[in-house]
C-alpha cells in the first residue's frame, strides 16, 4: 500500500459493481437518485463522479429530470455502458510493527458500472418479450422496455451484458416486489441471469462445490410505494432512524432479508421466494445482503418537520394519468448498498 | 142632469165624468158657477175659452212632463199648443209634487235587498211591477249564495193588453199613462181598471210577502193601478220609484244586476302551518255585503312554492267562519272558480270587478279564465300536508369548479337556476341567505399545495350570490382522482356553525364531478388533502349539525364509490347531474316543494 499525504492510498479499481434487474425494476431510477443520494449522505466524503462523458451526462441529466422537471427518467432504449467511480472512506486492517492489526480510515474508490440494457436481457428465456410492469401504471416505473422489437435483445447483447455482469466483483441486485405482485416473472427474470452468470465463472473451477464469489446487494425496491410501506409497516419491519431528523421510514438491515422473503410471499402468481434460497445456494451467504430501498423516498412536505403517516406518497397522477414526482426527493437505502459493496470488497483485498 | 143643469157630463179639462160638486174633483176645473145676468158676448167666450185652453195645456204639460223633461217630445198631444217657458216650469212642479215621497231606484233596490236579507230560509217575495211597459208579478227568492233569483211569473201583461182604450203609439200610450187621459173615456178607463187588475195579474194565495213598485212614481194610470193592486192583496207594500226603470219595466230589470251583495264574497287560500306543513283553507275578504255592481277589490296573494303554471281563483260566500272550513273544502259555498295563469313573481295581485251577485270578474292579471273543473276536483288535489321550513334558511352552495367549460358550466347552470327559483320564493330579505364556495385542484407539486383553492362567497342575499357565481370560473383538471370537496365542506361547516344559534336551518348543495381527497392515503393511493381536511368527519358534523346535505354529481358512480364518499355526504339526496332539475334539489334540500306537490291555491301575502 503506497502513502499519499501520511495517508493510505486510494485503492482505485477495487472492484466492478454490477447492476441487474428484471424490466421495470427501478434500475434507471436508482441510478439518478444515487447523485442526490450521495450528496444527501452524512458521510462529507462521499462522492461520485463518471468516468466519461457519457456517464457524467446521463447522470447530470437524469439527477435533473429527477430533481427539477420532477420526472422519471425515460425508457432504456439502447444498450449503453456507463461507469462512475464512488469514491468514500473505509476503513481497513493495517499490519503494524510486530504483527499487529489495527483499522485504519483509508479513501476507497470502486467503479460501478451499470450495463444499461433493456431488461429483457435479463429475461432468463433470452429474445422472449417481457411482459410489462405491474407497477407502471402506477408511476414507480422508470425504465420500460420499450425496445421490445429491437436488437438490443439480440444474442451478441446478452452475451455482452452476461459477460460483463459474470465479471463484475459485486452485483446490485434490484427487484421490484410491486411488480412481482401483478406479473410474477421476478424469478424468470433472476434465475436465467444467474445460470448464464454461474455457466460463465463457474465452469471449469477447479475446487467442486465452490459458489459464486461475488458479493450480492439485494435491493427490494419501492419501498414508498404504499402497499409496500404498509405491510412494512403492518408485519414489524417499520423503523425510524433515531438520528434522520425527518423520521422517515425503514427497514432496518437486520430484518431486510425476513421483510424480502414476506414480500415475493405475497405473489401468488410467481416463485420470488426462491429468489431468496437460490441466492444462498449460488452465493457464499454472508456475501448477500439485503436492503430495502426507495429510489425517491418518502413525501416531506417542506412546512412540516417529519415525514406524515397520513400523506407521504410521493408521485402524483396527473390528468392524462401521466405520473410526476410530487416533492423533493429523499433516497432511502441507494448509497447503502454500494457503500456496503465496497467495504465488503475493500475487506477482501 | 137634470133640466137646466148646463154642467157638461165630462170635465172639459181632464174628461172627468162630472158629479154635483161645482168644480171637477180631479183637476178643479170650475163645472158650474151662479147664473149672471147678460147676454154672453164675444168677450166673455173667448175668456172662457183662454182660461179653459190654458187649464187643458197645464192638465197635460204635467203629463207630458212626467214623461219626458223635454217639452217638446210629447207637445202634439198637449191640448193648446204647446207650454210657454212658464207654463212648462209650473209643469215640472206638478211633476216634482206629483213624485213627493217617491224614492229612488237605488234606494228600492236596498228596500228589495233588505226585504230579501230578510226572508226566512226557503221563503220568497211577491214584487208587483207596475211600469211604463204594463204589470209584472216576479217571485224573488235567493240562492244559498245569496244570488237573487228572479221568476216572472205568470207572464208580464202590457198595458196596452190590460188596457185596450189605450193607445197602441207607445209615446201617446206614455202621455196617457201618466195622466194624458182627457180624451179617453174616464169611466171606462176606471171599470177597466176596477176589474181587469185583480183578476189574473196577481197568482193566487201564494202567501209570499208582497212589494208592490210603482215606477215612473206620479204617472196617473200607473198609481191607479199600484194602489189597485196594493189595495186587492193585505199587507202588500207600495213602494213609488222616482223615474223611468233603468231597465225595462221596473225595479227587477236591473235588480239582478244591480242588487247590492246579500253576502260577501271571498277568495279561498291556502295556508300552510309552519310548524307541521299541514294545509288548512281559509279566506280572503272580496266583497262586502251591500257592495254592488261595479265595485272592485284587490287583493295580494303569495304563490305556493312549486306551484308553477297556474292556480284556482275560487271564489266563496265570505260569512263562513273559518272553523266551517273543512280540510276537504266541503264547507266551502263555492260561488264561482276561475284560473289565473301565475306570475313569476311569488307574490302576485289579483283585481276583481263585482259585475253582478255571482258574477265576478278577474281584470288583473290578465288571462284569469273560468276553470271547468269542478270544486270538489281541485280540493281534491290539494295535498294535506307540503313540506316546509321551520323558518329561515342558510344555504350553501358549493361546485367544482374544474373540468371541461361545458361541465363546469352546467355545474353553475343548475345553482343559478336554484338560486333563481329561490330568490323568488323567498322574497323577504334575510329569510334565506345564500353563500357560495367554488374549489379548483389542489396542485400536488412543490410550493403549490398549500394554496388555498376555495373561492368563497359568505352568506347573503340571493341575488348577490347569483351575481358572484357569474364570477367563479373555471379552470383545468391538475389532479385527476379528487377534487378539494373536503375543503369546501371544511368551509361549509365555518359558514353554517352558527345558523342553528341563530335560529336558521342549515343546508349544503355540492355539484360536483369527483370524490374528496382522503384524510390519509389509502389503499386507492388518492393523495390526502394537503390540508388534512377529513371529509368523513365533516360529513358526520354536517349530519350531527341537521345540515341537510344534498350531493350532485357529474355521473353517477358505481355502487362501491357511492358508499364511500357520495352517499354519505350526501345523505338529503344524492342526483346525477343530467337526470335532475333545480326544483328537485330543492326539494330535496327542503327550501322547496317536493316533486309533484302542487297546492294549486294561492297562500296569503
Amino acid at each position: 500500500m503506497t502513502m499519499t499525504n501520511g495517508r493510505p492510498q486510494g485503492l482505485r479499481s477495487l472492484g466492478r459493481i454490477g447492476l441487474w434487474g428484471a424490466p421495470s425494476c427501478g434500475k434507471t431510477t436508482y441510478l439518478a437518485a444515487l447523485n442526490v443520494a450521495v450528496n444527501q449522505a452524512a458521510a462529507q466524503d462521499l462522492m461520485i463522479f463518471g468516468v466519461d462523458d457519457l456517464s457524467t451526462d446521463f447522470l447530470v441529466e437524469n439527477t435533473t429530470r429527477l430533481t427539477r422537471d420532477r420526472q422519471f427518467p425515460p425508457a432504456t432504449n439502447s444498450g449503453n455502458q456507463y461507469s462512475w467511480v464512488l469514491r468514500m472512506e473505509t476503513q481497513v486492517p493495517e499490519r503494524r510493527r510486530f504483527g499487529r492489526q489495527a483499522m485504519t480510515t483509508v479513501p476507497l474508490e470502486m467503479n460501478l458500472d451499470l450495463m444499461d440494457e433493456p431488461g429483457r436481457v435479463f429475461n432468463d428465456i433470452p429474445n422472449e418479450p417481457s411482459t410489462g410492469g405491474g407497477g407502471r401504471d402506477l408511476g414507480f416505473d422508470d425504465d420500460d422496455d420499450a425496445d421490445a422489437d429491437g436488437d438490443a435483445g439480440s444474442v451478441a447483447a446478452e452475451e455482452s451484458v452476461m459477460d460483463r455482469l459474470a465479471s463484475c466483483d459485486g452485483l446490485l441486485l434490484l427487484f421490484d416486489p410491486t411488480k412481482e405482485w401483478t406479473d410474477g416473472d421476478a424469478f424468470n427474470y433472476f434465475q436465467g441471469t444467474l445460470l448464464r452468470i454461474a455457466q460463465r465463472r463457474m465452469a471449469g473451477q477447479a475446487t467442486p462445490g465452490g459458489r459464486l464469489p461475488h458479493y450480492v446487494a439485494v435491493c427490494a425496491t419501492k419501498f414508498d410505494h404504499p402497499d409496500v410501506y404498509r405491510r412494512a409497516k403492518n408485519g414489524g419491519y417499520r423503523s425510524f432512524a433515531m438520528d434522520d431528523p425527518s423520521l422517515f421510514p425503514r427497514v432496518p438491515d437486520e430484518l431486510a432479508e425476513k421483510f424480502f422473503v414476506d414480500l415475493v410471499r405475497q405473489s401468488e402468481r410467481g416463485n420470488a421466494d426462491l429468489v431468496a434460497s437460490a441466492l444462498r445456494k449460488y452465493f457464499e451467504p454472508d456475501r448477500v445482503r439485503f436492503f430495502i430501498t426507495s429510489a425517491i423516498g418518502f413525501y416531506k412536505s417542506r412546512k412540516s418537520a417529519r415525514f406524515q403517516e397520513a400523506d407521504f406518497m410521493n408521485i402524483v397522477r396527473q390528468q392524462g394519468r401521466d405520473f410526476q414526482i410530487r416533492g423533493a426527493i429523499h433516497p432511502i437505502n441507494v448509497v447503502e448498498p454500494l457503500v456496503w459493496l465496497g467495504q465488503s470488497l475493500a475487506a477482501a483485498r | 142632469m137634470p133640466p137646466g143643469d148646463f154642467r157638461p157630463a165630462a170635465c172639459p179639462v181632464c174628461g172627468l165624468a162630472t158629479g154635483p160638486a161645482p168644480a171637477c174633483v180631479e183637476c178643479d176645473w170650475t163645472l158650474r158657477t151662479a147664473l149672471r145676468p147678460g147676454p154672453v158676448t164675444t168677450r166673455l167666450r173667448a175668456d172662457f175659452e183662454t182660461r179653459l185652453s190654458t187649464a187643458r195645456r197645464r192638465y197635460d204639460a204635467r203629463a207630458a212632463a212626467l214623461v219626458s223633461a223635454d217639452p217638446g217630445r210629447l207637445a202634439r198631444w198637449i191640448r193648446g199648443g204647446a207650454p210657454d217657458h212658464a207654463e212648462w216650469a209650473a209643469a215640472l212642479r206638478d211633476v216634482a209634487a206629483a213624485t213627493a215621497g217617491a224614492v229612488t231606484e237605488e234606494t228600492a233596490r236596498a228596500a228589495l235587498t233588505a226585504a230579501m236579507r230578510g226572508l226566512a230560509d226557503g221563503a220568497g217575495l211577491t214584487i208587483v211591477e207596475v211600469g211604463p211597459e204594463g204589470i209584472a208579478v216576479i217571485q224573488a227568492t235567493t240562492d244559498r249564495l245569496g244570488t237573487p233569483l228572479l221568476r216572472t211569473g205568470p207572464p208580464a201583461a202590457p198595458w196596452t193588453g190590460l188596457l185596450p182604450i189605450l193607445s197602441a203609439q207607445d209615446d201617446e200610450r206614455l202621455f196617457q199613462l201618466a195622466g194624458g187621459i182627457a180624451g179617453l173615456d174616464r169611466s171606462l178607463l176606471a171599470k177597466h181598471l176596477a176589474e181587469v187588475l185583480p183578476r189574473g195579474i196577481l197568482p193566487a194565495g201564494n202567501g209570499a210577502e208582497t212589494v208592490v213598485t210603482c215606477q215612473p212614481a206620479g204617472w196617473r194610470l200607473l198609481e191607479n193601478a199600484a194602489r189597485q193592486v196594493a189595495k186587492g192583496n193585505a199587507g202588500a207594500t207600495l213602494m213609488r220609484v222616482v223615474g223611468l226603470p233603468s231597465e225595462q219595466n221596473g225595479l227587477t230589470g236591473s235588480l239582478r244586476a244591480r242588487m247590492p251583495l246579500l253576502r260577501g264574497y271571498a277568495v279561498v287560500v291556502a295556508t300552510i302551518a309552519p310548524a307541521t306543513g299541514a294545509v288548512t283553507l281559509g279566506t280572503r275578504p272580496l266583497f262586502r255585503p251591500g257592495d254592488t255592481q261595479g265595485a272592485e277589490s284587490v287583493l295580494t296573494f303569495r304563490r305556493a312554492p312549486g306551484d308553477r303554471g297556474a292556480a284556482t281563483l275560487a271564489v266563496t260566500v265570505a260569512d263562513q267562519p273559518s272553523s266551517h272550513i273543512e280540510a276537504d273544502g266541503s264547507g266551502l259555498d263555492v260561488v264561482s272558480l276561475h284560473e289565473v295563469p301565475l306570475p313569476r313573481e311569488p307574490v302576485f295581485r289579483v283585481r276583481a270587478v263585482l259585475d253582478a251577485p255571482g258574477r265576478i270578474r278577474f281584470t288583473e292579471p290578465g288571462g284569469v279564465i273560468p276553470l271547468a273543473r269542478p270544486w270538489p276536483e281541485v280540493v281534491a288535489a290539494i295535498p294535506r300536508r307540503v313540506d316546509v321550513l321551520p323558518g329561515p334558511v342558510d344555504l350553501v352552495c358549493a361546485l367544482e369548479l374544474a373540468g371541461s367549460k361545458e361541465q363546469v358550466d352546467r355545474r353553475r347552470d343548475l345553482i343559478g337556476e336554484l338560486l333563481e327559483d329561490l330568490a323568488d320564493e323567498y322574497p323577504e330579505p334575510g329569510r334565506l341567505r345564500v353563500g357560495l364556495l367554488g374549489c379548483t385542484d389542489h396542485v400536488f407539486a412543490p410550493g403549490e399545495e398549500r394554496k388555498r383553492v376555495v373561492r368563497r362567497h359568505p352568506l347573503g342575499d340571493p341575488a348577490e350570490a347569483q351575481f358572484a357565481l357569474a364570477g367563479f370560473r373555471g379552470d383545468s383538471i391538475r389532479y385527476a382522482d379528487a377534487a378539494p370537496l373536503e375543503d369546501m365542506l371544511s368551509l361549509a361547516q365555518d359558514m353554517l356553525a352558527d345558523s342553528s344559534a341563530q335560529g336558521r336551518s342549515a343546508r349544503l348543495l355540492l355539484v360536483a364531478g369527483r370524490r374528496a381527497h382522503p384524510r390519509i392515503l389509502g389503499q386507492d393511493m388518492v393523495q390526502p388533502c394537503p390540508f388534512g381536511c377529513d371529509w368523513s368527519r365533516l360529513s358526520r358534523w354536517l349530519a350531527k349539525s341537521a345540515v341537510s346535505v344534498v350531493a350532485v354529481v357529474d355521473t353517477m358512480p358505481g355502487r362501491t364509490a357511492r358508499n364511500r364518499f357520495w352517499a354519505d355526504v350526501g345523505r338529503a339526496g344524492l342526483h346525477a347531474l343530467p337526470d335532475t332539475s333545480p326544483r328537485e334539489i330543492a326539494a330535496h334540500l327542503g327550501v322547496g316543494t317536493r316533486m309533484g306537490q302542487r297546492i294549486g291555491l294561492p297562500l296569503p301575502a
